[in-house]
């Protein structure tokens, strides 16, 4: 039971990490470059701090992947209801086959032992 | 080559030593790699930022991410041999596709 809480535990890390990971790179859009580097700076530092201990817990490989997707789908989140981006439909599919092509790539490693 | 791309890939590096930095840590167990990690880390972004001049935070975004995800490929073959069967190769492809797709 102990080491499944630590498991669930370093999940919440993980999940941490990509949120604080998230918001930091939405202050880079921010009209106040020198805060918004700061309020980046601040929070990439703590994500990254965060994903330090998901590690611990969680394979490398494993949490990257997550940590590569969940960005991206919530970056495209914020881009589109924050900032109101639009794209080109070349541009959509690009975004679908980085992650169809990204999960393709974690399905595919060859895990020796 | 667009300029705005040679920056992404530059970041996008900067942000594969930050992770293998952050796995040398082990944890935050040897504090200077992860201080070093979240340093890289901090400056990848810092570079990211200055090509959201020419293009939208989600393309900018997801081509940072799928040649994040390259990068990472590359160095563990080279580094540490790991290697990817029939469906990880054509992963790869998809993913260069895709670079392409969003920076047309």
């Amino acid at each position: 039971m102990k080491l499944k809480k630590e498991v669930l535990t370093a999940w919440f890390f993980l999940i941490g990490a990509i949120v604080f990971e998230v918001i930091g790179t939405s202050f880079l859009k921010m009209e106040n470059k020198i805060f918004g580097y700061v309020f980046m700076s601040l929070f990439i530092a703590f994500s990254y701090f965060l994903m330090g201990l998901a590690v611990r817990k969680i394979q490398v490989g494993i949490a990257y992947a997550v940590w590569e997707l969940l960005g991206m789908v919530l970056i495209l989140l914020v881009s589109f209801l924050l900032f109101n981006e639009s794209l080109t439909n070349y541009q959509i599919l690009g975004i679908l086959l980085s992650i169809i092509g990204i999960i393709m790539i974690n399905l595919g490693e060859v895990k020796e032992k | 080559m667009k300029f705005y791309l040679l920056i992404i890939i530059i970041s996008a590096i900067l942000d594969i030593i930050a992770n293998l930095l952050l796995k040398k840590s082990e944890g935050f167990k040897f504090k200077i790699w992860g201080i070093s990690a979240i340093v890289c880390a901090i400056l990848a972004f810092f570079l990211l930022s200055f090509s959201l001049k020419y293009i939208p935070l989600s393309i900018a975004y997801s081509t940072w991410g799928a040649i994040g995800i390259l990068g990472t490929c590359l160095g563990g073959w080279i580094l540490y041999k790991e290697k990817l069967n029939k469906i990880g190769l054509i992963g790869v492809v998809v993913v260069i596709i895709a670079v392409i797709l969003l920076n047309s």
